[in-house]
């Protein structure tokens, strides 16, 4: 292949075609003299030196070559896209955690449970993020962090406990949703189509989007910001909209440098939402002003899908446990406030053989009017569940 | 005529361990059903890329972990796999509790 560097095009070439090169230059000036040309062929020993010659040319080609494929993205190897992503603004974005929602029940007396409390799952952990009182017979939720990185699946249900070591008054602990997975360590592959793609803008909203999402521990995140000057913004979650002038920063996982983070892009005053109770963290700059920046965690929305099946084109029993698990093996790549459509589910489960998938619809609400795509909450993170997705056979 | 294994041992929870099964200090050979369903089960389970110099072999299962891989691409592995074999086995999804359970019977 070819390529142009300041408008000179270079095209590398074999050790033939350099050897033929210096047979024609050498024969242009031999018949300029009227004297016999020289026959590229084995029994000629200048030219077997051509070869060695034109051999030695088309390894500094190569080099050449190499060296200029090195800066270009699409085609570098992959240790040379991680030396390069520093010059983009970026590295592999760092894995993240796993987060879940812990549903308490407490007995006749006030259930406490401290703040990082360990709850067990296999061979994980789930560390409570905020301490929790449960009145009397009463109900709260409280979220927990998995103590390794990475998705770690828990489906809806599957933590149930009736006793913690050290917690007085529980009924019980569980969990109604299952887990937001976190995220795997980038891959050189994913950080390439990253930068391809070019998301990887360094300044404003958008930078501030991609820094806080970079922060390790945070699986997503959105930032939104009304432009207006007066009057609210009104954002489907958000109660009354958001204030004027004034951003909105959702994450999926509260870690510290938050704040910096965001103010490093931008300076616009944030706005604790409603969804749930605001956090915050304040940022204290070298003249000694203290910013407060408020953020919010994002929730989570569940989907429902009718999946239509060919009922002629069955071909294999407990064909529903794998399509339901194909189907929730969707909920790790879902974004706060991403629309699924019923295309998403559709590719997800191209190479579903048991049966013929006719269609897909889904809905918010299980008795609610199903249709092509779903447009989850601003703030929720959209996921499936086993006992969601309906199987009908027609 | 196939060397009998012994019972499947799981390492971590995740990936079956093979042994030859030894009776006497002699490995048993089966035939027939016994060897057939040795065969299904151990295709069903063996993972891809592991067998030196017959990378397109095996199942995919490290990709459905990493979530690379669909439950309905690994389920779809499994069938051609014992049709390529010509074994009259299938693969059977039970959901125990969190955890996914295979289990390769006859047709």
């Amino acid at each position: 292949m070819s390529f142009s560097v300041n408008g000179k095009t270079f095209t590398p070439g074999t050790a033939f075609d350099h050897a033929t090169s210096m047979l024609n230059y050498m024969n242009n000036l031999l018949q300029g003299q009227n004297l016999p040309i020289l026959q590229a062929n084995n029994g000629n020993s200048l030219w077997w030196t051509l070869l060695g010659q034109g051999s030695l040319d088309s390894s500094f080609d190569q080099i050449v070559e190499q060296a200029t494929a090195s800066l270009n993205v699409p085609m570098t190897d992959d240790q040379q896209l991680i030396n390069l992503l520093p010059i983009a603004g970026t590295i592999l974005l760092p894995a993240t955690y796993s987060i879940i929602t812990f549903t308490v029940i407490a007995t006749s007396g006030i259930c406490t449970i401290p703040s990082g409390y360990h709850v067990p799952f296999g061979q994980y952990n789930f560390n409570t993020l905020t301490s929790l009182s449960v009145p009397i017979s009463g109900t709260r939720n409280v979220q927990a962090i998995c103590d390794t990185l990475g998705p770690i699946s828990v489906p809806e249900g599957a933590i149930f406990l009736n006793s913690l070591a050290g917690i007085n008054n529980l009924q019980s602990i569980t969990n109604l949703f299952p887990a937001i997975p976190g995220n795997p360590t980038e891959t050189p592959a994913q950080a390439r189509q990253r930068i391809i793609a070019g998301k990887n803008i360094g300044v404003g909203i958008d930078g501030a989007i991609t820094g806080i999402r970079s922060l390790p521990g945070v699986g997503q995140a959105n930032v939104y910001w009304n432009y207006l000057t007066s009057g609210y913004l009104p954002i489907s979650g958000l109660q009354f909209g958001l204030p004027p002038r004034t951003a909105w920063i959702l994450v999926q996982n509260p870690v510290p440098n938050i704040a910096i983070t965001y103010l490093s892009y931008m300076t616009l005053p944030t706005s604790g939402a409603l969804f749930q109770p605001a956090l915050h963290e304040n940022y204290v700059t070298l003249a000694g002003q203290n910013f407060p920046v408020f953020y919010d965690l994002a929730g989570q929305q569940q989907i429902f899908a009718k999946v239509f099946l060919d009922q002629n084109k069955v071909l294999q029993n407990g064909y529903e446990i794998v399509l339901k698990n194909t189907v929730m093996q969707l909920n790790s790549s879902f974004g706060i406030g991403q629309r699924v459509s019923s295309e998403i589910v559709s590719v997800q489960l191209q190479n579903f053989q048991p049966a013929t998938v006719l269609g897909v619809t889904l809905s918010l609400s299980s008795g609610g009017l199903y249709g092509l795509d779903v447009q989850p909450s601003f703030n929720s993170i959209p996921f499936f569940t086993a006992s969601g997705i309906q199987v009908i056979l027609q | 005529m196939d060397a009998l294994l012994a019972n499947t041992q799981t390492v971590q929870g995740f990936f079956p361990f093979w042994d030859f099964q030894v009776v006497g200090n002699i490995v048993p050979i089966i035939n027939g059903v016994e060897e057939q369903s040795q065969q299904a089960t151990v295709i069903c389970y063996t993972q891809k890329n592991l067998i030196p110099q017959l990378p397109g072999v095996g199942i995919n299962w490290a990709g459905l972990l990493l979530n690379n891989e669909t439950l309905a691409a690994i389920d779809s592995q499994i069938v051609t796999s014992l049709q390529n074999n010509s074994l009259p086995y299938k693969a059977v999804y039970t959901q125990v509790g969190t955890k996914l359970k295979l289990n390769v019977v006859l047709e």
